[in-house]
């Protein structure tokens, strides 16, 4: 399973890099979308992966079977940081086009 | 006042100044004060730490390295300090020469933000940390760049963005890897696990993206496309800050991670690739710059050559390199940023920055030649101005490593770098004036007096100057104080 | 020792005074030039006791510890000598200046270099620190710089300034450079400590290093071109930088050092050689010359390249002729200069040819040219004798095959010499009038005091042996005139009669051509030094940013497969899981959408599978136990989308693509590198104590069950704090980049429809009780500020579809901006709240009621939802207003 995630995280950072090279504008946007999209993926599944061990404690569930919390909490701001940047990408794509 | 709140200072004051600015609808009063406010506490860092001391503040009171934790040593004061020097003058630059455009355009916020960004930088001790204060200070200089008009602007702006974000997503990825690898992200923390353990080789894998991202950041040869076209478009009130801050933080994060963090055993991942970048860095730079005719275009050029030096000293990793390298840091900042601040009076006083199209400087205006004579001369590394202690710190260190490749290309490097400023000196300077001319203004003039005497100042007064370097290296070379600091007695209880 | 200081600090002081006083110093030129002159000409008077008495003075504070460089100075009675005849050729320069360019408004600059640069040729000659030595060592190159470039107005004055300086900076490199590898291989800094070394090997490196920076400053071959070169500056600055200084520094280093740095075998061959060469060469350039300055400087050259020779020698004998051979020099040189400016200041023009017999029309510069040249040509009594004949004697001494060698280019001078004597001083006639007062006076004061050695030295030949004595002479040092019938005598005459017989060939024969080939392979090198340049200016700032970003990519993916360890592999912990069925319908699914997101080429294409890739991780953040992450890309992938539409329909599409197969090959290898470094990181399970912290305290120290909200509010909070200042600076940036709209009028929509407004009326009635909830819970459960401000966000998106007549750009830009405002002021509130209890920046403070937990994190979050809130705002206003 590890190998099937971590193949398709590249397959995406393939995707992203294939069109961050495609020269226009556009695609530039796109790439660095699908790139950040696969950086988060990276950073959640180098901190290991666990299914059905969300992050609330107090119910009833031991700690140790818990999923790290640390990785989402990374994610989760690198996703609202890459929101903004990419919000900014776009206003940039619009006054080109102008 | 304790050095904890000099810290919390640093941070907040820049936040309050762009809250003020953006609450005064554009007024840029509040920026320079929160400036002028954490120049000072910048300031009374210096003084705290000057002695080897370090401080840490525990955000949130959580002991590290379970919370982020910023800290406060030489090598971090001195840049601080440099750094707020170079925003309060940039702002007051600004404030007398730009037009309203870009105060409507919330450029003073901005400048207040990417204060904050290099000082969240500058201070951090958590490598995520560093990535969130990273894009502060990036997406303020997206924002700037932004604002400045015209079809060349643009198309630098997007080279400009898409590499940098390229380099963020890096650093992302790398800092993910590097928690995967190791389970935490405190600096301190990482140093202590790598010194313990056997298998600090299996993060090259990953530092080698961390690498790739401050080596973007610092515009090292092959990684500085970006810098060429986006400098020279700015005008140069935003290109002295910009000089003066954004590839210094990818060095400031070159040295502190891997001149720290990541060193076992007296070295650190991918050293002799930073030795060989650092030495295409410098030749190619300067290279770039004598090719050039337009004062703007051979600054910008300069700084990738003088990043070259300053990563050779990382490079070379001996206590006077670094000592050196972190000199020379402080040196630069100041000198670089009053450069394009002069450039600025040029172009005031003679309306284009261009060598064909101006000339005879030093009779229309001799104080604008002296302004500009005195950091010229200190970037070429000419006793008795700052850049010759730099400069020669390095030099003394490649010797001393019997390193002659390092030797030449310092000492060539540097005869080049006299070479381009000669070129600026004799076309724009020397000569027949020609073309119309208005006088300068007071204030800009003072500001760039200012730094010009701080110039003066730093190499007369390089004794003090050099031993807080040498104090900052030392912290780098032997973290003990640090780790003290972050991990030890200071550390608040587990509650 | 105050003496030697204020010495020092004199010239400093007279550069001062001209540059403040400089009205006043243009109103009276010729009283500013006597008062000048009587400082320069006291200061030098009280260095004679010092030159002649033999003592040794040494003063030392320390300036950059760490670096060893110390503001220390040594006076010994040759550098004392020395001094003297600089401040005193000063004085008499200083004069010249005065009245040569009174009335010229540049008069205060001139003098103000003038003075600095004594200042810095007097450093050279006083400083014992190595470094402090080469502060000022470059400050006389840039200093002459500024001074040979003068008239900067022609081309030709900056082109052959910069030739100078770059010339000399390169040699002050290579200077540099030695001088650390002497200190490091002796660990002293200080010159007269090296000079004590008794057993002292010099290394090769730091030996040839010291030479090529003395030989590029005192202009020997290969180095010599920049010298003639020179000549375009001003009149009294030639005669001073040729006589007294700067080219003179070279040759004091070298003599300075000859004692110890002699011991190493190639000092005596390299420096005896180019010295020759230079003399050699500046016969080539001299013989055939017509230009009277140009004539001048090749002698000078002529004459460093007898000094060269000498200090290579480096014997007590050489020394001590290297004494009076340099006194003489400076003796008749300035004269001879200043007279020539004389003579062109009179008559136009410097050339030989047409300055027939002038010297008998201007009888005191007439008398200073024929005591100086007969001087020059070495005739009993003139100093310039005793010079001559003490250096053949030291090089007889050394080897009578040199001896003849040098007798041979001395003759080559002479010949010179000769010239200009026949010239100016017999044939022809030209009507004249005398030259003003001050420059005729500042003419005669060195030849008066060429007169005034050679008295001296008659009355106590001891005059000049503690200088030669300082410099590392020994044995017989005094100076007498009559050695008895000795070779030295016979070669000396010998020269003479070469010389004479010369001349007279010279006026038969053709002028030899000029020959710069120096100056042509100087401009070569530049040329190509600029052609490489372009070229690597090119390299870097021109080109795709497709190419540049292939380069960067590569590099950084190098570098890390290089570094890739792959032997760790085999423990990687391959699960295989029930679960894996259902994972392996979303995993083909996402592998679908992103083939799709990366070649399809149409917006709705691009758009809807863009929108399928986002919703699928958004799944396996679900299935990964990561509820937060999944609702947070949720939402952010709507707005994202909905800004994408907009953008999307307006960007024009150009290409400029990477070749196809090189794209495919970065992708492919980005692809494998990323896939290959996750998993390593799976493979490395270290403990994770820190995570382990975040859950066991979370509930009992921060009161939230949901981890990660916690993590983000309270144990990380910063990191939160930084990202809604992002979103902050991104809702700034694009007013910055699009401008901020100041239109009043409602922002246009679709036709309005009355059910949509309704609707969207009633739905923002539903959303903010869910809105509260929502960000109630997040602490506690998957939710939080960010996620709940999108919501909101999404519900004002709704309204504004509906076309409500009061949301026009201008209303929504003013919320946006308050939101702002207030939540990130709110979020600094909350920082800070716990400073004035005394806590640390960003601490939690807690209120509780029973179960009720209230904190200041709680207020954080609302801070950032005011933020967020905001920042969405902004963003839907700027993008709906230019959406059609």
């Amino acid at each position: 399973m590890e190998l099937l995630v971590a193949a398709t995280i590249g397959l995406l950072v393939a995707a992203g890099l294939y069109r961050l090279l495609g020269g226009c504008r556009v695609d530039l946007i796109i790439g660095l979308i699908l790139l950040s999209q696969a950086a988060n993926l990276v950073i959640l599944a180098s901190g290991g992966l666990k299914s059905n061990a969300a992050p609330l404690v107090g119910r009833g569930q031991s700690l140790e079977t818990l999923a790290d919390p640390l990785p989402q909490a990374l994610v989760l701001t690198a996703i609202v940081i890459g929101f903004g940047i990419l919000a900014f990408l776009l206003t940039l794509l619009i006054r080109s086009s102008k | 006042m304790t050095p904890q709140l000099f810290i919390v200072a640093c941070l907040l004051l820049p936040v309050l100044g762009a809250l003020g600015t953006l609450a005064t609808r554009g007024n840029p009063l509040p920026v320079l004060a929160g400036a002028i406010g954490s120049l000072a506490a910048s300031l009374a860092l210096v003084v705290a730490t000057a002695e080897g001391s370090v401080f840490a503040l525990h955000v949130g009171n959580w002991p590290a390295p379970y919370g982020v934790v910023f800290v406060a040593d030489g090598f971090a004061a001195l840049m601080l300090a440099v750094c707020s020097l170079v925003l309060v003058a940039s702002v007051i630059f600004s404030i007398k020469t730009l037009s309203p455009r870009y105060r409507r355009r919330h450029l003073f916020a901005l400048l207040s933000t990417l204060g904050l960004g290099a000082n969240g930088a500058f201070l951090t001790g958590d490598l995520f940390n560093l990535y969130v204060w990273f894009e502060v200070l990036l997406l303020s200089s997206f924002a700037i760049m932004a604002m400045v008009p015209g079809g060349r602007a643009h198309q630098a702006t997007w080279r400009y963005v898409v590499i940098n974000l390229v380099a963020s997503l890096l650093f992302l990825v790398a800092a993910g890897l590097i928690y995967g690898k190791t389970g935490t992200l405190n600096f301190a923390d990482l140093h202590r696990l790598f010194r313990a353990t056997p298998h600090s080789f299996l993060i090259e894998s990953s530092t080698a993206l961390l690498f790739g991202a401050f080596a973007i950041k610092a515009a090292l040869i092959p990684l500085a496309f970006w810098l060429p076209k986006a400098y020279p478009v700015l005008p140069p009130a935003l290109s002295a800050l910009f000089a003066a801050l954004l590839t210094k933080i990818g060095l400031y994060a070159l040295f502190r991670v891997f001149g720290m963090v990541l060193v076992v055993n007296g070295t650190f991942p991918h050293r002799e690739i930073l030795f060989w970048l650092a030495i295409v860095t410098m030749t190619g730079g300067v290279l770039g710059a004598v090719a050039q005719n337009d004062m703007r275009r051979i600054l910008s050029f300069h700084i990738i050559s003088q990043v070259g030096y300053m990563a050779l000293a990382l490079a070379l990793f001996t206590p006077l390199a670094l000592a050196g390298g972190i000199f020379y840091l402080v040196h630069h900042i100041v000198v670089k940023g009053n450069l394009f601040l002069v450039t600025g009076l040029v172009e005031q006083h003679r309306g284009s920055s261009r060598l064909d199209e101006i000339s005879g400087i030093v009779r229309t205006s001799p104080l604008v030649a002296l302004l500009f004579a005195v950091p010229a001369l200190s970037l070429a590394g000419l006793p008795p101005l700052s850049g010759f202690f730099a400069k020669f710190s390095l030099l003394m260190a490649s010797l001393s490593l019997q390193d002659g490749i390092a030797a030449v290309a310092i000492a060539l490097v540097g005869l080049l770098t006299i070479y381009s400023m000669l070129k600026i000196w004799a076309a724009a300077f020397w000569g027949e004036p020609f073309g119309e001319y208005c006088p300068t203004k007071g204030v800009p003039l003072a500001t760039s007096a200012a730094l010009g005497l701080i110039t003066i100042v730093l190499g007369l007064a390089s004794g003090p100057v050099f031993a807080l370097a040498k104090h900052a290296a030392a912290g780098l070379l032997d973290p003990q104080a640090y780790l003290e600091a972050v991990l030890g007695s200071g550390n608040p209880d587990i509650p | 020792m105050t003496s030697l200081f204020l010495l020092l600090v004199l010239p400093l002081g007279t550069a001062l005074h001209a540059a403040l006083l400089a009205p006043i110093v243009r109103r009276f030129p010729s009283l500013t030039g006597v008062f000048l002159t009587f400082l320069f000409v006291a200061g030098a008077g009280s260095l004679l006791p010092q030159a002649t008495g033999g003592a040794f003075v040494h003063w030392s504070i320390p300036w950059v510890e760490a670096l060893e460089i110390d503001l220390a100075l040594r006076l010994t009675p040759f550098t004392a000598w020395f001094g003297f005849l600089v401040l005193f050729l000063g004085g008499c320069v200083h004069l010249f200046a005065c009245t040569y360019f009174a009335g010229d408004i540049r008069l205060p600059a001139l003098l103000t270099l003038l003075g600095l640069f004594t200042a810095a040729m007097l450093g050279v000659l006083w400083s014992d620190n190595f470094y402090l030595l080469f502060l000022f060592w470059e400050g006389t190159s840039l200093l002459s710089f500024l001074l040979v470039g003068f008239h900067h107005e022609t081309d030709q004055s900056r082109r052959k300034a910069s030739q100078a300086l770059l010339v000399t900076m390169l040699g002050g490199a290579a200077l540099l450079a030695g001088m650390v590898l002497l200190h490091q291989q002796t660990g002293t800094a200080s010159l007269s400590e090296l000079l004590g070394l008794v057993d002292f090997a010099p290394g090769t490196a730091a030996v040839i290093l010291i030479m090529v920076g003395a030989m590029t400053k005192s202009a020997q071959w290969p180095f010599h071109f920049w010298l003639p070169n020179a000549m375009v500056g001003p009149t009294p600055v030639s005669a001073y930088l040729h006589s007294a200084t700067m080219v003179k520094a070279g040759v004091f280093l070298l003599a300075t050092l000859a004692p110890v740095l002699a011991r190493h075998p190639a000092w005596t061959p390299t420096l005896v050689t180019a010295g020759l060469l230079t003399v050699a060469s500046s016969l080539v350039r001299g013989l055939g010359a017509d230009d009277l300055k140009t004539l001048l400087a090749c002698t000078t050259l002529a004459a460093l390249g007898f000094l060269t020779a000498l200090a290579g020698l480096g014997t007590p004998a050489a020394l001590l002729a290297f004494v009076i051979y340099l006194t003489a020099h400076a003796l008749y040189k300035a004269p001879l200069f200043l007279a020539a400016g004389n003579l062109e200041k009179r008559f136009g023009t410097r050339r030989l040819s047409e300055l027939g017999g002038v010297a008998r029309h201007l009888p005191m510069t007439g008398l200073v040219v024929l005591l100086s040249t007969l001087s020059l040509i070495g005739v009993f009594p003139l100093p310039g004798f005793l010079g001559k004949e003490y250096l053949l004697k030291a090089a007889w001494k050394a080897s009578p095959a040199l001896a003849f060698l040098l007798a041979l280019a001395a003759a080559g001078v002479l010949a010179i010499g000769f010239r200009i004597l026949f010239a100016l001083a017999f044939p022809g006639s030209r009507p004249a009038e005398e030259v003003p007062r001050g420059m005729t006076v500042a003419t005669l004061l060195p030849a008066l005091g060429a007169l005034a050695v050679v008295v001296a030295i008659a009355v106590d030949p001891q005059l000049l042996a503690p200088a030669a004595v300082s410099l590392g002479s020994t044995g017989p040092v005094e100076l007498t005139f009559w050695h008895g019938w000795t070779a030295p005598l016979f070669l000396g005459l010998g020269a003479i009669a070469l010389a004479l017989v010369l001349t007279r060939l010279l006026t038969v024969l053709p002028a030899i051509p000029d020959g710069p080939i120096f100056d042509r392979a100087f401009d070569a090198l530049i040329g190509l030094l600029r052609r490489t340049a372009s070229r690597c200016a090119r390299l870097l700032s021109d080109g795709k940013l497709v190419t540049h970003l292939v380069i960067i990519l590569a590099c950084v993916g190098v570098l890390s497969l290089l570094s890739l360890d792959l032997h760790l592999w085999s423990t990687l912990p391959l699960t295989w899981r029930g679960d894996l069925f259902i994972f392996l319908g979303l995993i083909p699914l996402l592998i679908i959408a992103t083939l799709i997101a990366a070649r399809s080429e149409s917006t709705v294409a691009i758009l809807v599978s863009l929108g399928f890739v986002g919703f699928l991780i958004a799944l396996i953040f679900l299935w990964f136990s990561a509820p937060d992450l999944a609702l947070t890309q949720l939402m952010a992938e709507t707005l994202i989308l909905f800004l994408l539409a907009g953008a999307l329909a307006k960007a024009e599409r150009r290409d400029s693509s990477a070749p196809g197969r090189l794209r495919l090959i970065v992708a492919g290898l980005g692809g494998l590198l990323t896939t290959a470094l996750i998993l390593k990181a799976m493979t490395l399970e270290w403990d994770h104590p820190v995570s382990d912290f975040h859950l066991r305290q979370s509930k009992p120290a921060a009161f939230g069950a949901n981890v990660v909200n916690v993590i983000l509010v309270d144990f990380r909070a910063i990191d939160t704090f930084g990202e809604i200042i992002v979103l902050a600076i991104a809702a700034m940036g694009a007013n910055a980049a699009l401008g901020a709209a100041r239109k009043r009028a409602p922002l246009p929509s679709a036709e309005y429809s009355p059910l949509l407004t309704t609707g969207s009326r009633l739905l923002l009635y539903f959303l903010i009780p869910a809105i509260l909830w929502i960000f109630w819970r997040g602490h506690n459960a998957p939710g939080g500020g960010f996620i709940a401000a999108l919501l909101a966000a999404a519900g004002i998106g709704m309204s504004l579809l509906a076309s409500r007549p009061r949301y026009t750009p201008a209303f929504m830009r003013k919320m946006s901006h308050r939101f702002l405002v207030v939540g990130l002021a709110l979020a600094t509130l909350a920082s800070l709240m716990p400073l004035a209890a005394g806590r640390p920046f960003l601490t939690g403070l807690w209120l509780h009621f029973g179960g009720l937990h209230l904190g200041s994190p709680l207020l954080f979050d609302l801070g950032v939802f005011f933020a967020v809130l905001g920042f969405s705002m902004n963003y839907l206003r700027h993008f709906h207003q230019r959406t059609p």
